[in-house]
């Protein structure tokens, strides 16, 4: 269909024309460069989810030894701070912090990852309602956003694009060469989809180019995840090349002169760039979401009638147990003062879990515009699937969230019968303790997750690439000279 | 001066007619009404809920019973950031810098729930403000207008033509620049008035003279800005080769203030000025903070030697022999410790995040856009520097706060029976409540300076482009 000798005159074209080269030169060297910026932050990242496990080995190792010490000895000062004491334990000694780590392909998408929690403390007693810690970020670095491959391909690939097509049609009008290339028995518009194809594919490999160059350069391991996760966002920059480019062709086959042409594709450039999800973002902004500030305050009324109603709750949860009544080591109170803490902690959780499905209840319409908005706009659907393969996205977040409290339900599991059947640690248990499952199991999730994106920007190239078509065929079928 | 206003004439009648200037107009005045009432709306319900948040908390505090005066400081309160009106036009860091920080003893709490959390990918695009349209799509629309001013003329050859009509070339480029202000100030002075009126009847934290002093500085500095974009596109369409130069000129220009800049700097800046993250901050202060006196930890080493110097200092050997309860009083010491440490650490964190800033500041000698930026976020009192001002008062409060209920602790005696010494509801109407103060107008124009210098030196650099001897060229 699209004939080699075609190809190699069009390639001639491309490699003599300054500007296009420069464009072509500027993408590999913005993909390069974003790949290696991200470099230090991803670092970051892997050595602060390596300290806090190095801190929670040393906590553990300590716990160890303070057991071993301790052995059968009686308790001395406080009992509650008593090492051997399973609360203690849970709720102090050996209570940790988990951090997300980050994704396979988180050098190509920095996102606003600080947005995020950065880390979740994993402790018997907690106030769960509290909303795990952000981290410190300047918050004008947060507004400008961050210099990274998503961000290379979302706003900068089309201005590439731009520079190479926006005067494929309108140079050869201005040139008088229009009528030539219509008199080709290929068909004007086989070769201009023939120029275009080519245009694009250079445009492709360069941003290829650069981000493998990059990702050569920077990754330490490469996992055969990896690679899938890879192949899916070229997939997704594919896509969003071909409708760029598709777009830029139905704004070419329209008259006009190179300068119009250009002056078209930037003004197209802003709408769905600028425009389109800044008109979006109003429209889901009518939508309002649950308020942070009532959570907060549903937090404290919630700690406060916990604290209040703790004591009674420890009561309801000996009816259950009526055999430990008389536990063999409530001295002094000190088990019914482990049953309260704990009584407190599990109604926090309680709360904690209505105050979380009300807030998804009441985010559901906004989440449900701001999906549908998404999938309005090809620019922010490529960008929504980008985040979700480097996992900066909420939904990686919400799996972070999830595996954490799955870990918090086995940290429970683990200590709370110790604690009611009133027995003491050994360092043996310590063997035994929850860890974080790791994410691997995560990648088909975001695969997942990616695919319905990349359909629908397919859609849209399907869209674009029908307008493109037709246009095409009516700048061949104008008479030589209609044009201006 | 007569030429010149009829070149101005002419031209703002020709760009009148353009059917895609009336478009563009009716598509941004729309775009920026549908922002302005969506944020509209958010404000007015954040600003009814944190006053009834503050309330809420204040009788909390009120309401909390005979409690130990340090055990109320754990319980502590909430300090809520107020809402400006001007913050819907830009919301500028708002999003991002937090809604509410917890004020309690021995912590300095950052300030938690991020709004754009729950914003999702649209948020990535930084477009969702009326200044974030109108800042960033003026300056591209007066590109639109201007570039092809001088230069299309020259091309289809009628610049011999305009000029035999009797004004000098220098007339004729001020003319051409004065239509296309005109023009672009033809939309934005009532869309700018519109949006100052619709946010002025709303309920806010400043005062009515403060937010009108304000919207009319940033009316004035927007439009600068379009002075600007029509000086440097009217004079780079007559002294640039063709008007597709000057198109590509202006638009690198504009990309580069609008895209490129502002994140390459904040790249920069972060590995220049690298922020810590949480871990090792926290690392960093538990550390410094151990190395202190601890209250709650008899065995410290300094907290012993603290007590043993006031029993010393009094001639006793017993706590129970002085005259105030010592715990107040070693609170309050670890307490002071523990407030030099945030100092420390938050000075450091504060003063990293003012030079990455600064280094974005930089970024206004490259393009006018940052300039304008930060010039808007600064007047309607939506930048890092407010924010850090209502932080500051935060933390002043919270210390005071603690002071006051560790000076309470220490005056009920060794056995926390005085009968002197205030308790319950008295005691904590003793402390008030949080009083904020929004900064003043001065203090904001002294934080936009940096972009106030930007926005001169660009009006400067565009109308000596239009101004200066201009020598037309036949095409």
């Amino acid at each position: 269909m699209l004939d080699r000798q075609l190809l190699r005159l069009e390639a001639k074209l491309l490699l003599r024309d300054p500007l296009a080269l420069g464009a072509l030169l500027m993408l590999a060297m913005a993909s390069f460069a974003a790949v290696l910026a991200a470099r230090p932050e991803v670092d970051a990242r892997k050595a602060t989810v390596a300290s806090i496990e190095a801190a929670r080995v040393a906590r553990v190792a300590e716990a160890r030894k303070a057991l071993v010490d301790l052995g059968s000895s009686p308790a001395q000062g406080n009992q509650l701070s008593d090492p051997r004491q399973p609360y203690m334990m849970g709720a102090r000694r050996l209570a940790h912090d988990v951090a997300p780590e980050p994704g396979p392909l988180a050098l190509l998408g920095l996102g606003a990852t600080e947005l995020g929690s950065g880390k979740v403390r994993i402790a018997l007693s907690r106030n769960s309602m509290l909303e795990p810690s952000e981290e410190r970020a300047n918050p004008e670095s947060l507004l400008q956003g961050r210099y990274d491959a998503t961000f290379v391909v979302v706003f900068l690939l089309p201005l590439a694009l731009i520079a190479l097509l926006h005067d494929l049609v309108s140079r050869d009008r201005a040139l008088g060469t229009l009528a030539l290339v219509a008199s080709s028995t290929r068909g004007s518009r086989l070769v201009h989809v023939a120029r275009a194809v080519l245009r694009l594919a250079a445009a492709w490999s360069c941003l290829v180019a650069g981000l493998c160059a990059g990702l050569w350069a920077c990754s330490d391991e490469w996992s055969s995840e990896a690679t899938g996760l890879l192949v899916a966002w070229l997939a997704l920059a594919g896509a969003y090349a071909l409708f760029w480019g598709a777009a830029i062709l139905v704004v070419g086959s329209l008259r006009g002169t190179p300068s119009s042409h250009a002056l078209a594709c930037c003004a197209l450039w802003t709408v769905f760039l600028y425009a389109s999800p800044a008109a979006a973002a109003a429209w889901v902004g009518l939508e309002q979401g649950p308020s942070r500030v009532a959570s907060a305050n549903a937090a404290r009324e919630a700690a406060e009638k916990a604290w209040e109603a703790r004591s009674s709750a420890a009561d309801r949860l000996l009816l259950d147990h009526p055999e430990l009544e008389q536990s063999p080591t409530d001295k002094a109170g000190l088990w019914r003062r482990q049953v309260e803490l704990l009584a407190y902690a599990r109604m926090l959780d309680d709360a904690a879990a209505v105050e979380a499905r009300r807030r998804e209840e009441a985010l559901a319409a906004r989440r449900a515009r701001t999906e549908l908005a998404a999938w309005a706009n090809p620019c922010t659907l490529a960008l929504a699937g980008f985040d979700a393969l480097a996992e900066v996205d909420e939904g990686s977040q919400r799996r972070f969230l999830g595996r954490a409290a799955e870990l918090q339900r086995g940290w429970d599991a683990f200590f709370l019968p110790r604690i009611l059947e009133g027995r003491t640690l050994s360092p043996v248990d310590l063997d035994a303790l929850p860890r974080l499952s790791p994410r691997a199991r995560e990648d088909a999730a975001i695969l997942a997750s990616a695919w319905p994106r990349l359909g629908g920007l397919l859609a849209w190239v399907a869209l674009a690439g029908i307008l493109a078509w037709i246009g095409l065929g009516r700048v061949g079928a104008r008479p030589p000279g209609a044009a201006e | 001066m007569a030429g010149i206003l009829l070149v101005a004439r002419n031209e703002l009648r020709c760009i009148l007619r353009d059917g895609r200037f009336r478009g563009a107009c009716l598509l941004l005045a729309a775009l920026v009404c549908a922002s302005l009432l969506a944020l509209r709306e958010e404000r007015a319900r954040d600003h009814a809920e944190r006053s009834e948040a503050r309330q809420r908390v204040r009788t909390l505090w009120l309401d909390q019973g005979d409690a130990d005066p340090h055990g109320a400081t754990h319980y502590g309160t909430y300090a809520f950031k107020p809402v400006t009106r001007l913050s819907a036009f830009d919301s500028g860091v708002e999003p991002y810098a937090g809604v509410y920080t917890h004020l309690e003893s021995h912590s300095q709490n950052e300030f938690a729930a991020r709004p754009a959390r729950d914003a999702g990918p649209l948020a990535r695009f930084g477009g969702g403000s009326p200044a974030a349209l109108l800042l960033l799509l003026l300056p591209l629309l007066a590109i639109f207008l201007g570039h092809g001013a001088v230069a299309t003329e020259r091309e289809n050859g009628l610049l011999r033509f305009a000029l035999s009509g009797g004004c000098t070339p220098r007339q004729w480029l001020w003319g051409k620049f004065l239509g296309v202000w005109a023009a672009l100030m033809l939309l934005a002075t009532p869309v700018l008035a519109a949006c100052m009126v619709v946010l002025g009847a709303l309920e806010g934290e400043e005062s009515t003279a403060d937010h009108w002093l304000r919207s009319s500085l940033l009316a004035a500095a927007i439009c600068a800005s379009l002075a600007i974009h029509a000086g440097l596109s009217v004079g780079l369409s007559a002294r640039m080769g063709g008007s597709r130069s000057a198109l590509l000129a202006l638009l690198c220009l504009w990309l580069v203030g609008a895209v490129f800049a502002p994140r390459v700097a904040t790249e920069l800046g972060e590995r220049i000025w690298p922020t810590p993250d949480n871990a090792a901050f926290d690392a960093r202060h538990e550390r410094l903070v151990a190395e202190g006196v601890d209250g709650h930890d008899a065995r410290n080493e300094r907290t012993r030697r603290l007590r043993e110097d006031i029993l010393r200092e009094h001639g006793v050997t017993s706590e129970k022999d002085l005259p105030f309860n010592i715990g107040g009083v070693i609170m309050q010491a670890g307490e002071d410790y523990s407030n030099q440490v945030f100092d420390k650490l938050h000075g450091e964190l504060w003063g990293g995040w003012r030079a990455q800033n600064a280094l974005r500041d930089a970024a206004a000698l490259l393009s006018p856009l940052p300039a304008l930026r930060r010039v808007s976020k600064s007047l309607c009192g939506t930048d890092l520097e407010h924010h850090l001002a209502f932080v500051a008062q935060a933390e002043a409060y919270r210390r005071e706060l603690v002071r006051a209920m560790n000076d309470a602790l220490a005056r009920q005696g060794p056995d926390r029976r005085s009968a002197t010494a205030p308790r319950g509801r008295a005691l904590w109407e003793s402390v008030p409540d949080l009083r904020t103060s929004q900064p003043s107008v001065a203090s904001a124009l002294r934080w936009s300076l940096p972009g106030l210098v930007g926005l001169a030196f660009w009006l400067v650099a565009s109308l000596l482009l239009v101004g200066l001897p201009w020598r037309p060229r036949a095409n």
